[in-house]
């Protein structure tokens, strides 16, 4: 999902903001998990804080 | 709700899947078991992958632009 043309599929629109988001995560936390954990993780949690 | 970690990152766009292979519901439940079997998912667990996306299609602006908004 970082990469192009995943990135910039129509289907994908939108989710450049969350990823920039948690970008500032990523660079703060990056050595101790991947984007595809901090990613997944990042959902988890959405769904726990509205649910 | 569980969370594990140890997923690995792809090192470049290569690593990407390919467009175009998404599961077609035309093709009938045989089709659509043959690939999510294929990734582990139990019958109960198709029926809620797809519940959930059609429910957001139901509601989405993106696809239904003119559905009314507010409950009548």
């Amino acid at each position: 999902m970082r990469f192009n043309p995943e990135s910039a599929h129509p289907a994908n629109a939108g989710l450049n903001i969350a990823r920039d988001k948690l970008e500032l995560v990523k660079q703060k936390f990056g050595d101790q998990l991947t984007y595809s954990d901090l990613w997944s993780l990042a959902g988890v949690v959405a769904v726990q804080e509205t649910v | 709700m569980k969370w594990r970690p140890g997923r690995s990152d792809a090192i470049s766009s290569t690593e990407c899947t390919p467009d175009g292979r998404l599961p077609d519901a035309s093709q009938g439940e045989k089709h659509v078991r043959d690939i999510f079997y294929r990734m582990g998912f139990t019958d109960a667990e198709i029926v809620a992958l797809i519940g959930a996306h059609g429910n957001f299609l139901c509601r989405s602006n993106l696809y239904y632009p003119y559905r009314p908004r507010t409950l009548p």
